[in-house]
């Protein structure tokens, strides 16, 4: 069940109603029985996949917790780790590392025939995969006491907002919304919508304006393309993927928020950011600090000797890079990440906020080519995402410098409304960072006024065809 | 009303105006903007901008490609459009005759029987499947030889026209005509958007008959002159509000198909109207239906032929499941009627329905094109009687 598609707000507004009508002891079975519904509707096959995965880490996290010592807490938990990690590994990467391995094989002068296991890739194995994860990780830190109740864990490994894309949410930041009683509060209601409304804007119009008209075509044969289209269908393809994830997160965290439960931000105005450190706390949050606390950290993280802390960003983003995707063009993209990461490391200060709080036109500079060189390389990297194998990728990048076709593309003026939306959607995002005040004192009507004509243009501009989610092939 | 202010849920909605002021406002000026699109609309937006909204960006560059000669389709004086002459387009082959049979002919018979098919695309196959899997190609043996003049979107009216007015002189001894799930209601249609607003893709216009005093009245439309100012069209549209029994579909768009919230009522109004039409059986336009038939049989009989109407279903006239079970099977009503009135009907959803096959066998996944099994099907059903019908016409003709 797609976000954007009627059949979901048929669904949402059932349950939404339904939900709120229920006692409480109800409410957590009727949201976990809504959920699987919501992901058998896909394929009623892979539920029990979600399910083993629940069942898994349900008595993992038992298990750790009723440990006697260290060194059965520890097994306990690289049994769970395994266990997950085997669930992703098989549906995700098995083919992906077989391919691999033949490919090498035969670089090396052996025969070795290609075997393709016939496997299909459940929708949103890697965030469930990963949010089931968090419960025994954080019960072995100490940071979290097991659930007694199976019905909660289970609620909370399937709740239908954040279930096939994220965001990613740690079983300590939900479990206890699950067991506290549940206020309807009007406030939660207008944030859950405009939350709602604004995800659909994204995606609905901005993402998929963008692919329909301007990136799928050129991306498809980029060899006929002049230098300048691929610049701007590159530009397009990093608004087109900001706008269609942080849209669905939206969406996520609006339809949980009116069924009373808070997610965690998942973007906060990435093209904003003025460094790559800054880029990765404004990208797909609930992700970069999953490896960030399950990585990075336990890997070392920044205190251990220079070289040592290059050696994690590297590994750890190019692991980030492998979590999207079984292909070398993601984890290529990873590790260009790392790279832009351990150059930013290495360059400590640059474009940074001045220590001493005073703003000079130097540092105003500096901020301003760190903002350009950022975005620049960003989307750059964004090329190896899209591209669907890493030659396609060598043909556009190399079409950048105008070793290309000459063939442009209509532009339509729709393309360009949807450059301009990103760029007030930023716009909004650095007011809300540098000038909070005009934010808060606007009276009601602005933001009203504002949201109504969304609507109206919405039912106008959206175009006909709905593609799914970027996302959810992760 | 007590019980839903005593649900916190309930007393929360009822004051969204405190508690959520935004989105309370948000709906309060949606409401205000689409109370005066409703009543200042049709008073300040002309109606040829209107339709140039109601109609898609494609729908109006198909119409110019149309008007400019530059379709698969082209303008025809009688008919609205016919195909256009050695078109090829992956499954879709129209030879030099403009018809989409397996092989050439000329206006000589060359076999016994000779059929001509006539119809919408259920009849000349669609375009996702091949020349060789259409039903007139699966009839074809040593003595019936097939022509497939099935065209897009064609209805019984322009089926009689083309036979009138140019396909006669193939000289078929057997005309098939196929008759959709809902062969009348493109009878009361002249502009194809006003029925079909999805079609975009071919947004034409058609002649139509009408039923004027006990006979029919041909009511002429002429797509070159009516869309030459295209899409400034007052004279057109003023032509429709008369003639044309879909044109309240637009005259609700220009009230209510221009915001979202009267959109969605407007959505909601046509669906309904919709589904109604399975409680409607009007006589009178079945009547004009069963004229139009007669008028068909006594043309091919002025050339000793014979006519054969199709009843072809789409998938949910075929399988009837869900709230279709409980509706009106009007397809078999009409079906009896026209078969007590003497007509040549083939029941095609019988033959489907004996076969024990499913629907998803039998139809395209779009639910109303057929499967080249189904061609087969309807093929080698058709065969018997058709070669009863030629000794009829035989008998006549000697």
């Amino acid at each position: 069940m797609n976000f954007s598609t009627p059949t979901y707000f048929v669904f949402l507004l059932v349950v939404f109603v339904a939900y709120w009508h229920l006692r409480r002891p109800h409410q957590n079975l009727f949201l976990l029985l809504v959920s699987w519904f919501f992901y058998a509707y896909w394929d009623w096959r892979f539920l029990s996949l979600v399910l083993i995965a629940t069942v898994g880490n349900f008595f993992c996290g038992l298990l750790i917790h009723r440990a006697r010592d260290v060194t059965r807490r520890k097994g306990w938990l690289i049994l769970g780790v395994l266990f997950n990690l085997g669930l992703l590994g098989y549906f995700k990467y098995a083919n992906f590392f077989l391919d691999s391995f033949i490919s090498m094989v035969n670089v090396l002068g052996w025969h070795a025939s290609s075997v393709t296991l016939h496997i299909i890739l459940p929708v949103g194995i890697s965030f469930y995969v990963f949010q089931s994860l968090t419960y025994p990780l954080d019960i072995y830190s100490g940071k979290l006491n097991p659930t007694k109740s199976f019905i909660e864990f289970a609620t909370f490994v399937a709740f239908f907002p954040k279930l096939v894309a994220g965001p990613i949410t740690r079983a300590r930041e939900f479990l206890f919304q699950l067991e506290g009683d549940r206020v309807f509060r009007g406030e939660d209601f207008q944030e859950g919508c405009i939350h709602l409304l604004t995800g659909y804007f994204k995606k609905a119009f901005i993402a998929d304006t963008l692919a329909l008209n301007l990136v799928n075509p050129v991306f498809a044969d980029p060899n006929s393309y002049s230098a300048a289209t691929l610049w701007l269908a590159m530009f397009g393809y990093a608004i087109q993927i900001y706008a269609d994830f942080s849209g669905y997160s939206n969406m996520a965290i609006g339809s949980a928020r009116i069924l009373g439960f808070q997610l965690p931000e998942n973007f906060l105005f990435p093209h904003l950011a003025t460094n790559f450190s800054e880029f990765w706390r404004r990208w797909h949050i609930t992700m970069s600090t999953f490896f960030r606390d399950y990585v990075y950290i336990p890997l070392g993280g920044n205190r251990c000797a220079k070289p040592r802390v290059l050696i994690n960003l590297a590994v750890t983003m190019v692991l980030c890079g492998l979590w999207h995707g079984a292909a070398w063009t993601f984890v290529c993209w990873g590790a260009l990440h790392g790279i832009y990461l351990m150059a930013r490391h290495l360059t400590p200060g640059m474009s940074d906020e001045p220590k001493n709080g005073a703003r000079s036109y130097w540092h105003g500079a500096l901020l301003l080519g760190g903002w350009f060189i950022t975005q620049m390389l960003v989307s750059i990297a964004w090329v190896l995402f899209r591209a669907k194998d890493l030659n396609g990728a060598r043909i556009f990048l190399t079409g950048l410098l105008g070793t290309g076709g000459a063939e442009g593309i209509n532009v339509s003026a729709l393309v360009w409304c949807c450059f301009i939306a990103a760029f007030l959607d930023h716009l909004y995002g650095w007011l809300v960072q540098n000038r909070p005040e005009l934010i808060e004192k606007s009276p009601a009507t602005v933001p009203a006024l504002f949201y109504s004509g969304m609507i109206v243009f919405l039912y106008h501009a959206v175009p006909g065809v709905t593609n799914p989610f970027i996302y959810f092939r992760f | 009303m007590n019980h839903s202010r005593s649900n916190p849920f309930w007393r929360e909605i009822l004051n969204l105006r405190k508690n959520a002021p935004t989105l309370f406002r948000t709906v309060l000026f949606l409401v205000l903007l689409e109370i005066s699109a409703i009543v200042l609309s049709p008073l300040l937006i002309p109606r040829s901008r209107c339709l140039s909204w109601y109609l898609s960006d494609k729908a109006k560059l198909e119409t110019r490609r149309f008007l400019q000669g530059q379709s698969i389709l082209l303008l025809d004086e009688y008919t609205g459009w016919r195909n256009r002459p050695d078109v090829k387009q992956q499954n879709w082959i129209i030879d030099s005759q403009g018809s989409r049979s397996t092989h050439a002919f000329t206006t000589q018979r060359i076999k016994p029987i000779r059929a001509l098919f006539l119809g919408s695309s259920t009849i000349n196959g669609g375009t996702r499947i091949r020349n060789d899997q259409t039903i007139s190609a699966f009839l074809e043996d040593g003595d019936i030889e097939a022509l497939n003049f099935g065209t897009m979107m064609y209805s019984l009216d322009q089926c009689l026209l083309a036979y009138q007015h140019r396909l006669y002189a193939f000289n078929a001894n057997v005309i098939i005509v196929g008759l959709d799930a809902d062969p009348v209601s493109g009878l009361k249609n002249h502009y194809i958007p006003l029925h079909f607003p999805d079609e975009e893709n071919m947004p034409y216009l058609k002649p139509r008959f009408e039923l004027a005093s006990n006979s029919l009245r041909l009511v002429t439309v002429r797509p070159e002159v009516a869309l030459s100012t295209f899409p400034q069209c007052s004279d057109l549209l003023d032509f429709l509000s008369k003639n044309d029994s879909f044109y309240f579909r637009f005259e609700t768009y220009r009230r209510m198909g221009l915001l979202p919230l009267s959109g969605g009522l407007r959505f909601l109004y046509l669906r309904t109207l919709s589904f109604m039409t399975n409680f409607r059986y009007d006589s009178q336009d079945e009547r004009l239906l069963t004229e139009l038939m007669t008028e068909m049989v006594n043309e091919a009989r002025k050339r000793d032929a014979e006519v054969i109407f199709l009843m072809v279903p789409e998938m949910t006239t075929f399988a009837m499941s869900g709230v279709h079970h409980f509706l009106p099977d009007n397809y078999a009503r009409r079906y009896d009627e026209l078969r007590s009135a003497g007509y040549n009907v083939v029941d095609i959803r019988q033959i489907f329905r004996d076969s024990g096959r499913t629907a998803y066998e039998l139809f395209d996944p779009d639910e109303v094109h057929l499967t080249p099994l189904s061609n087969q099907m309807v093929a080698e059903a058709l065969r018997p009687v058709i070669r009863a019908v030629a000794k009829g016409s035989d008998r006549r003709g000697k």
